[in-house]
């Protein structure tokens, strides 16, 4: 069972994944609803995973990354955004984000939860 | 389509229903300032969560809207785009779809209608100039079915801005190839998700040959190809022609952004001063001189700011040219100055079209200045789409300030000024009325509260339901708690009895004394927290008024636009809480008032000005709470109530007799307006006055216990001043005794109550009244009205109690008073009802049940008797004596 933080600023989106983190057998420690709050939560609670959006209010989901990132060059990262903007879904792999993926792909990411748990 | 669950719906519903709450204020805030990157930034924000929690529920329709709208944002935060007024208007009908819409899915879990028509008009916009192809991608589609086209509509446009993506990386020389398979990869995704089998396979051996070739090291001369095969494989789906032209058109067009920018401020400021230089009088003008020495010494100090050094160089020259002129030392030759001119025209381009356009608007009335924007073609322009606008804006600016004088504006100065006019809005309609620059900024009240809207606290979502239940359980409490209080009460008494009479010695009385002093504690504290915990569930219900507030600022927008009227609206005191069920029956009324006071108060922009006032209104919705009252005045600086129409109304329908309204004051006149069958408005329009008078205002707000008074004054405006209940749950009543039932009064009408015997009360034309210093009052017997109380304890002896609503006044006959207590107001059941006279029931402290009175209801019956008065009073004063005046002494 994997430890998973959820960064979305849409309430809706922040219950779904974590839905689809539970059903996959792992545990919601967290849930933050912009990139501040997410890089403090990333900090005081060490999640295995960070499931994350990238349009946000504030600090966006790249800066957030990045942060957390800096802090913790091991950290994991997950992308769910519906961003088509090559430029940024570069600068998210250089962040060395595990995957990207558009925000109803439910079915990969119970894929790479289920994944997640096998590690 | 998914099988998601009822609570998936619900929290969907939610979700978006937050979105657009937020949305619909920051987007006329946004209106106002399209320049705003935060509030941009918000609006972008609100789309893009809809579109992707209506992608999640696989709601084509939302999702394709939001994504068209957010792009409209998207470029507007880029700066390719300005967000004109055929943006606002199409977005906020997208706002308008999106509200049915989620209605829709609430109930029906699916989405019955579509989009694709919107998606289109914003479409039609994103392209101006390429209408035609729209209307191509239209007819294509026709044959397919509407979802399909839609689908269709976002697969296109997805493409469209991958291949601009793609033709992006490659202008680059060093294109990574890692970049281009990402955007080929997001290609082959959207074909595949749209179904295109074929594209989905050509832009895979495209991707295929792309890896190839970066294994091979023939990178190079792959990339040459790469667009021809990438147009090849998307011309039989997609029409990338307006792609192709712009990417053409423009290949550097970002990188100058900026100082594109820089040079449309000095453009602006050229045109401002340098219409001198254009227009060269054809003989020597010491005017002229004079005005184009001073034109230049200011373009060249801004040129210089600039660093425009070849701008620069020619007007020194053109100042040297002016020095000779004055000092006559040279003959006055046109050409020199018409020449120099052409050469400063082509350092700057658009300067001379500039010039031309300048003529052209002056000669045409400024509403035709949308319509010539909206025709420029978009990308070649930038800043300058809006030009006539803002010319218009700057022509009003320097008309309304005297620093129109040249010595007044240096340079520098008036630079800073140009741009802060290109933040304030320019008018819809053309009207381009700017403020003057010392009048304080508009809308800040409103500013401040949507800020508020948009910063989120932590909140908790309780369903309703559960909110009403814990009130019931509260109720109950309350009842208890009144029932131990009357058994401490009736304990205390039986102590003092047994104390009296001595049966039991002191010392065995003693416990008891301690055990009733402890019990009495217990049930004060026991008051105190039901009190509280009472006046916390009902905290709970109460909401900002701001919910119901922040719906207006839409409609007064939509009414301006309407009626062609210009109003300035301001919130006052949005956080005062209020009752929810209260808010909803407050919001028609409201909404009659508002729409009043746009219709018929505040006048036309033009009337405005001829009567020496500020072109736009002003309208003002404030709230603060009084008490257990909450008082809302909405008002305006419209021209005022008619007063000699009210009065002629008046007259002409009887209502009122000549004598009555000359004792009438002022105030009196004014609230004549909610008497039925009296309207100011001369004649019914589309906005107002719908079969709905200020009567039905009035009464629907006397009926959850509440008061309106209007207040005017001729030209400078009017103001409805509503004064409500905090809760409609929880009232304070008087209890009163008919016959053998207990009744609740109001407390908030009641005036006074005193001692009556059947001596005191005489009738007149059937009306029972009595004669209380000086003044006639009805009597309303509640035992009469209401059969089935059982008999009065003595007829001859009761009470009145004194209730006033509104120009109502009148005395409630009962049997006897009880006392004053909170009450908590249960609905009758649906067969008590169509009862007139009682609002509600109430469980007493005893667990008997009393019935709440609905005042207007039984007042009503006096109302016969107040006119009759009336009449009689008029008589008296004419001398006329009819046998029944002796009794108005």
């Amino acid at each position: 069972m994997a430890t998973v933080l959820i960064i979305d600023d849409s309430s809706f989106m922040r219950k779904r994944i974590g839905n689809a983190v539970r059903q996959a057998g792992h545990k919601v420690i967290g849930t933050a609803k912009d990139g501040a709050e997410g890089f403090d939560l990333y900090t005081e609670l060490r999640p295995d995973l960070v499931i994350m959006d990238i349009t946000m209010r504030g600090i966006d989901g790249i800066q957030a990354a990045s942060m957390i990132r800096e802090q913790d060059p091991d950290a994991r990262i997950l992308f769910m955004s519906l961003v088509t903007d090559p430029e940024v879904i570069s600068r998210a792999q250089e962040l060395g984000a595990i995957d990207f993926l558009g925000k109803n792909d439910s079915e990969k990411l119970s894929r790479i939860m289920d994944g997640l748990g096998k590690q | 389509m998914k099988d998601f669950d009822q609570e998936m719906w619900q929290d969907f519903t939610v979700e978006v229903e937050e979105n657009l709450q937020e949305f619909e204020p920051n987007l006329l805030l946004l209106e106002q300032q399209p320049d705003d990157s935060s509030i941009l930034n918000d609006c972008f924000r609100n789309m893009h969560s809809i579109k992707g929690a209506a992608n999640y529920m696989g709601l084509t329709a939302m999702a394709g809207l939001a994504h068209a709208v957010e792009n409209l944002f998207d470029e507007a935060r880029q700066g390719t785009r300005r967000l004109d007024q055929q943006a606002f208007d199409l977005i906020f009908k997208c706002v308008d779809r999106f509200k049915e819409l989620i209605a829709d899915v609430a109930e029906h879990h699916k989405e019955t209608s579509d989009t694709a028509d919107l998606q289109e008009q914003i479409r039609a916009l994103a392209n101006q100039e390429g209408i035609e192809e729209a209307a191509d991608v239209q007819e294509e589609s026709l044959e397919e079915s509407a979802e399909d086209q839609e689908l269709m509509n976002i697969f296109a446009q997805e493409m469209k801005s991958l291949y601009e993506q793609m033709t992006k990386i490659l202008d680059d020389e060093d294109a990574d190839p890692s970049n281009l398979d990402l955007v080929l990869q997001d290609m082959e995704r959207v074909a595949n998700y749209i179904g295109k089998d074929e594209l989905h396979s050509a832009i895979s051996q495209i991707r295929e040959g792309l890896s190839e070739a970066v294994d091979s090291g023939t990178f190079d001369d792959f990339q040459k190809g790469l667009l021809t095969s990438v147009q090849k494989a998307l011309s039989q789906e997609v029409d990338l022609d307006d792609v192709l032209t712009e990417s053409e058109s423009s290949p550097s067009g970002i990188e100058i952004e900026e100082d594109r920018e820089l040079y449309n401020i000095f453009l602006d400021f050229f045109k401002e001063v340098g219409g001198p230089l254009a227009n060269v009088p054809s003989d020597m003008d010491e005017q002229w001189i004079n005005a184009c020495q001073e034109a230049v010494s200011k373009l060249r100090t801004s040129a210089n700011y600039m660093d425009y050094m070849e701008v620069v160089h020619l007007l020194e020259e053109w100042e040297e040219c002016i020095t000779e002129q004055l000092s006559g030392d040279s003959h006055f030759d046109r050409q020199v100055f018409t020449g120099l001119w052409d050469r400063l025209c082509d350092r700057l381009p658009n300067l001379r079209d500039m010039f031309k356009n300048h003529e052209e608007s002056e000669e045409e009335p400024l509403l035709d200045a949308e319509a010539r924007s909206g025709q420029q073609t978009g990308d070649s322009s930038l800043g300058l789409e809006s030009l006539e606008d803002f010319d218009a804006a700057i022509d009003t600016i320097f008309e309304d300030d005297d620093s129109a004088t040249p010595e007044a504006v240096q340079p520098q100065e008036s630079e800073a000024q140009i741009l802060e006019v290109s933040k304030e809005p320019v008018l819809p309609t053309g009207h381009a009325d700017l403020q003057p620059p010392d009048t304080p900024p508009q809308h800040k009240d409103f500013a401040t509260e949507t800020g508020g809207i948009r910063g989120q606290g932590q909140l908790v979502r309780v369903n309703l339901e559960k909110v009403e239940n814990l009130l019931e359980d509260v109720a109950e409490l309350v009842v208890l708690r009144s029932s131990m209080v009357q058994s401490t009460s009736l304990l205390k008494g039986l102590y003092s009895r047994w104390r009296d009479q001595r049966r039991m010695p002191v010392q065995e009385l003693r416990p008891l004394k301690e055990v009733l002093l402890g019990f009495t504690e217990s049930v004060a504290a026991l008051e105190r927290v039901v009190h509280q915990l009472q006046d916390g569930v009902m905290r709970m219900r109460m909401l900002p008024v701001s919910s119901l507030f922040n719906r207006y600022p839409r409609m007064v927008r939509d009414l301006c636009q309407k009626l062609g009227k210009e109003v300035e609206l301001t919130l006052k005191g949005t956080d005062t809480a209020l009752d929810k069920q209260v808010m909803e029956q407050l919001a028609d009324p409201l909404q009659h008032i508002i729409r009043n006071a746009i219709d018929h108060g505040i006048e036309t922009p033009d009337y405005r000005t001829r009567k020496g006032k500020r072109p736009k209104g002003l309208l003002s919705i404030a709230a603060s709470q009084e008490g257990n009252f909450v008082t809302i005045s909405v008002s305006d600086d419209g021209k005022g109530l008619d007063r000699d129409k009210i009065v002629k109304k008046a007259l002409s329908s009887g209502l009122i007799s000549p004598e009555a309204l000359r004792e009438m004051s002022e105030e009196q006149i004014w609230n004549l307006i909610f008497v039925p069958g009296i309207s100011t408005a001369g004649s019914v329009s589309d906005i107002s006055g719908r079969g709905v008078g200020l009567d039905v205002v009035k009464k629907n707000i006397e009926k959850i216990g509440g008061a309106v008074v209007v207040r005017s004054s001729k030209g400078e405006g009017t103001t409805f001043i509503l004064r409500i209940p905090l809760t409609l749950a929880i009232i304070k009543g008087l209890t009163v005794k008919v016959g053998r039932q207990s009744m609740v009064v109001p407390i908030s009408a009641v005036y006074e109550t005193f001692r009556l015997s059947s001596s005191e009360v005489s009738s007149v034309e059937g009306y029972e009244i009595i004669s209380k210093r000086q003044e006639t009052i009805p009597l309303i017997r509640l035992g009469k009205i209401f059969r089935g109380t059982g008999a009065p304890a003595d007829p001859d002896k009761f009470f009145a109690v004194r209730v006033r609503l509104g120009e109502l006044d009148a005395c409630l006959g009962v049997d006897g008073l009880i006392g004053q207590q909170e009450v908590v107001i249960k609905p009758l059941s649906e067969y008590l009802m169509d009862q007139p006279g009682f609002a509600g029931a109430t469980i007493l402290g005893d667990g008997s049940i009393a019935l709440i009175l609905d005042l207007p209801a039984v007042l009503e019956k006096s109302k016969g008797f107040i006119r009759k008065r009336q009449q009689l009073l008029e008589q008296a004063a004419l001398g006329l004596d009819h046998g029944d005046a002796p009794v108005f002494h």
